[in-house]
Parts: structure tokens; sequence; C-alpha cells
């Protein structure tokens, strides 16, 4: 065949009629990231081996009609900070360059069980520290739609590769946007699950009261399919509540009729692009013309995301990542050091790019003596009241709308210069871990030629209703099914 | 917290939080990092204007009351496979450089 489907039903529909094989689909996929990704840099690593072995297990099991999921044979991309045994998982970093790890993170065991293919790495800021993925240590990555912007951050990879049609989905993960701002500027569909509700058991942390891993994909209904796979208790993260994992396909077909959408007036302030307020209107108009009204909603600590959610990431990040200390696993320089401090001192100096040791020394101070409750201890008590304004919110609607970002992607060099500038263009989606709800961005327009997100914001658990709203906008727009000019 | 605070990111302070975190920097970082930790410090000074005098800190844990797990015998990884990954083993230990050396 010359050209396969895009998404993960019509990929599915295709293995399950016997219209070509996984193997064969694998082998065009792999071919295609050889020749377009070199200039995208969406993957790290191609793992063309493994990757046909499982196709070829997949076939089987399709042939022998033997336990078949909507996965099995499909192929997808992980972002390089999720570990997969005995393949290279990097986090991005030059401390974890050559690092295989021992064991397979939840979320890939799951996958495997399911029968997909995992085609190789996506790139990403290092360690999840940034929302351009500038701060690879491995290069940029390109965004499909303009080459000269980033494709955001973290999850830059994973969101490019889905862009630029070299996987049908990839997994990411979201600790103040990572999963949500790049779905934005790539044109794609990407889901920040509530906290907990995905395993993160094999995920290098960086915030552990934020991390989360989620799926990025061309459609709601692909993200409800992937979701369904990799939701769940764990008992290797404790974070995961014993809920079951509803169908989510089930609910996706419900109409949206009577729905209450909440528009917080917060996010819609003067340093938004006219070109994204456009859109972002059109598409509440859009949710409202299928039978939606809208309310107005006030969260008003909204304005203290930015530091509340960076001062207890700081403190988080330094502690977790004083594990990469050259002993255990990683980069350990020198060969033969005298001193442990020694060890220490260069592995991590080395090892480490900018961003991360800003980062690490800013967790280092806000948690010395003196510090700690000027600044986490005060954090965490803010986080409270951002909690409590999204429960108010909710009290008197069902889901929330908001932009992801307040301008489309932008120039890559624009904003490495001044890290707390980057910083601020997280403003719409920071506040969303710290209340630990779900969030969604969706493709609902183009400003000059530009893609622009729409957020979609839930209670708790409440997955289910952001993924039929999504599903039933994308049944009457087509943005999502908007692809890049190939160059 | 406040200004003063601020400016205690001065390039030695920098390069003091380096050393508790166990971080080499050049010179050109520490004059870097001085002048970018400072006004990421100064902005998110704004949290003091928040009242927070009847505010309890977030934690996760009341969301999550149900972590335990049955104590049973789990199949995990074995000694090989964790020392497969350590830079300097020396089977079945880890080798490590001495550690007073200060």
């Amino acid at each position: 065949m010359s050209s396969y489907p895009l998404t993960i039903r019509e990929i599915t529909a295709g293995l399950q009629a016997k219209k070509f094989t996984s193997v064969e689909i694998t082998k065009h996929l792999l071919a295609k990231i050889k020749k377009e990704d070199q200039e995208i840099n969406s993957f790290l690593h191609v793992c063309e081996e493994h990757a046909l072995e499982q196709a070829a297990a997949a076939d089987k099991r399709l042939a022998a009609n033997d336990n078949i999921t909507p996965l099995t044979g499909v192929p997808y991309g992980l972002k390089d900070y999720i570990a997969t045994k005995g393949i290279r998982t990097t986090s991005a970093s030059k401390i974890l360059e050559n690092f295989k790890p021992p064991y397979n993170s939840t979320v890939v065991t799951k996958l495997n069980d399911a029968g997909a293919v995992l085609l190789g790495k996506n790139n990403l800021d290092e360690f999840g520290m940034g929302s351009s993925t500038e701060n690879s240590a491995y290069g940029v990555t390109k965004n499909p739609w303009d080459k000269t912007r980033v494709p955001g951050g973290s999850s830059g990879g994973s969101a490019a590769a889905v862009a630029a049609e070299l996987v049908p989905f990839s997994i990411g993960a979201d600790t103040g946007g990572s999963i949500r701002t790049p779905a934005s500027f790539c044109n794609v569909t990407g889901l920040k699950p509530t906290y907990g509700r995905v395993s993160r058991f094999g995920l290098f942390a960086l915030a552990s009261s934020f991390d989360c891993i989620g799926p990025l994909a061309h459609t709601a209904e692909d993200t409800a399919t992937v979701l369904s796979v990799i939701a769940g208790h764990d008992p290797h993260d404790n974070t995961t509540p014993r809920k079951g994992v509803p169908d989510y396909q089930k609910s996706l077909q419900e109409k949206i009729a009577g729905l209450k959408i909440g528009i917080p007036k917060e996010y819609f302030i003067d340093g938004l692009d006219a070109g994204v307020a456009k859109n972002i209107d059109n598409a509440i108009s859009q949710l409202k013309k299928m039978g939606a009204t809208t309310v107005d909603v006030s969260l008003p600590n909204t304005k203290y995301a930015i530091p509340v959610y960076y001062l207890i990431l700081f403190a988080e990040a330094s502690a977790n990542l004083s594990r990469y200390d050259g002993v255990r696993f990683g980069l350990s320089l020198p060969d033969d050091p005298t001193g442990i401090s020694e060890l220490y001192f260069n592995t991590r100096g080395a090892g480490f790019g900018k961003e991360v040791k800003r980062r690490i020394m800013l967790g280092t101070h806000t948690l010395s003596t003196g510090f700690f409750e000027a600044y986490y201890l005060r954090a965490q008590k803010v986080r409270t009241l951002i909690r409590k304004d999204f429960e108010k919110a909710f009290a008197n609607c069902d889901v929330i709308a908001t932009p992801v970002t307040p301008t489309p992607p932008f120039k890559i060099g624009e904003k490495t210069g001044d890290p707390l500038t980057m910083y601020l263009a997280d403003i719409f989606t920071v506040a969303v871990n710290p209340a630990g709800i779900p969030g969604l961005s969706i493709p609902c327009g183009f400003s000059e030629g530009l893609p622009v997100g729409l957020q979609l914001l839930a209670p708790h658990m409440q997955e289910e209703r952001l993924l039929n709203v999504a599903h039933q906008f994308q049944q009457e727009t087509d943005w999502h099914m908007q692809r890049p000019v190939q160059a | 917290m406040a200004a003063e605070q601020a400016d205690n990111l001065d390039e030695a302070k920098v390069k003091y939080l380096a050393d508790l975190a166990r971080l080499n920097l050049t010179d050109e970082e520490a004059t870097a990092f001085s002048k970018q930790l400072s006004a990421i410090v100064d902005y998110f000074d704004m949290l003091n204007e928040v009242d927070i005098s009847d505010v309890t800190p977030a934690h996760m844990l009341d969301v999550y009351a149900d972590a335990f797990r049955e104590d049973v015998p789990q199949p995990c990884m074995t000694t090989e496979d964790l020392l497969a990954v350590v830079p300097h083993a020396q089977v079945p230990f880890v080798r490590v450089a001495p550690v007073f050396d200060n």
C-alpha cells in the first residue's frame, strides 16, 4: 500500500479487515521517520528491530483472532522520559545518555499487553523542564507547521511526531502543560488526565505532586482509546486510586445540548494574542451552536498560579534529581574519582543542562533553612486557594473553556535568553496541575497559519466529559484534520 | 523575604547554592544565573500579597487514602539487572569513591 490511514480507529479497522499488516505499516512509518525526521527531530532514537518484532507478534495475534484490542498492531511513539526495558531512555539529558533501564514503566507494560508497537522515543525538554523543547540536550524539535518555530514543550517531540504523521499517537507527560501546550502548538489532541488516573511507575520524576502521563493523538476518539488502555490502579504507584476505568468510548456519542461551559474572565486578559482570542471565541460559539450554554465563572487566584507552580516544582525537582549522582546509573565522571564529592560535582556539572541547574538551585534555595516557610509552605497554602477556585467554579458549570497558551507557537530562540519570560508563557496551563484536575487541548483554528488550541477542564476523574465534548466538537469541525503543508 | 533577599542571589550566593546541590558551575554560568534567578525570585514575591492566615497547605494525601497494597510477595528485579546499569560495578558490589574526602 502506498498510503496508510492516520487515525488509530482507521488503522485498527484496516488491520482487522486485513487491508494491510502491522509489519507493513510499521515498515512504512519507520521509513518515513528515517526520511522526514532528520529535519523535525521529533525522535531521539528509533527501535527498529524491537518494533518489527512487536509488529510481527501483533500480526500473529490478529491472524489468530487472539485477544485483539483497539491498539493491537498500532504503532506509537513514547516521550523519552518514560522507562523502556533495554531501550535507551535519556530524558533528553546528557546525564542519561547511554542509560538502558532494567525495567518497563507501567504504561509500556500495558501498551505491550494491548499489542501496540513502539517505534521509538520522542524528544523533550531535558527532564521535562521547559515549554518549547529547546532545552533538549539533543537539539530542538521543529514545529511541522513552521520549522522556524517551536513545537511547544516539554512533550514537543510527541506532538510534532503525531502532527508530522510519523505515528498515530504518542505518550507524553504533563507537569504544568507539557502535553497541552505542544498539542496546541502542533494541532493535535492532547489529554492531561486527573492526577493519579495513569500510573507514573517508570516516569522519571520531575514534580511528583504534579506529574501526569497522557496521550497525544489526532482525535478525541483516539485519545479515549489510548486512555482506556493506560489508565487504572497500579500497585507500583500509590497515587493511583482503586477506581475502575470507564469505557471512554461509550460516552463519546452523547449530545452536548444543555452542557454548561464556564468562561473564567482571568483567562481572557490583555496579553492574549488577538488571533488566539478570535479562534477561542469562535470555538465557544460553535459549542453554543451545538446546544451548550456559557456562564461566567471566576478563578481569582489565577495570577498566582505561576509562582505557586514553579516554587513547588523547584522544591520537588531538586529533591527528585538528587538521585543522579554518578553512583548507581547514568553518567559517572571522572572514571576514577579520588572522593565522592569529585564524583558528584563533575557528574552533575557536566550531565545537567542550564535550565535543570537553575531549577535545582532554586529548589535548594527555597527549601533551605529560613526560606522554607516563606516559599514552599506559602506556595502550598496558595495552592489550596487555587484548588478551591476550581471547586467553586465547577459548582456552576460542567466544563471550563480557556485558551491553552496566550500566543501561537513562537520562534525558536525567541524566549531562550530569559527563563522568566519562558515561565510566563505557561500562564493558562499551570493552575491545572496544582489542582490535580484533567485538562484537554483540542485544535480549534489558525492564527496566520499557526495552530490554536482550546483548553477544556473538568472536575477530578471527569475525563469522560472532556472527551465527550471534544469528540462532539470534532464531529462538527475539521480543525483537527488539517495537515501541515509538506515542504 | 522581599527585595533584600532577591539581592542576596548574587554570584557568591549562587556558588553557595551550587555547592549545596553538588553542581560544578563555570564563572559565566554563575554570572548569568545570578541575574536570572534574582529576576525569578523577585517576580515570585507577589505571593506575599495573598492572605493565607486561615489556609491549610495542600497535599494530595487527602485525595488518595487507600494507597496501601497487600503484603504479598512479588517478582522483582534481580541483583544482576540492577548491577548492569551501575557505572562502576564490581559484581556483586557497587564501587563508590571514598566518602570521607573532606
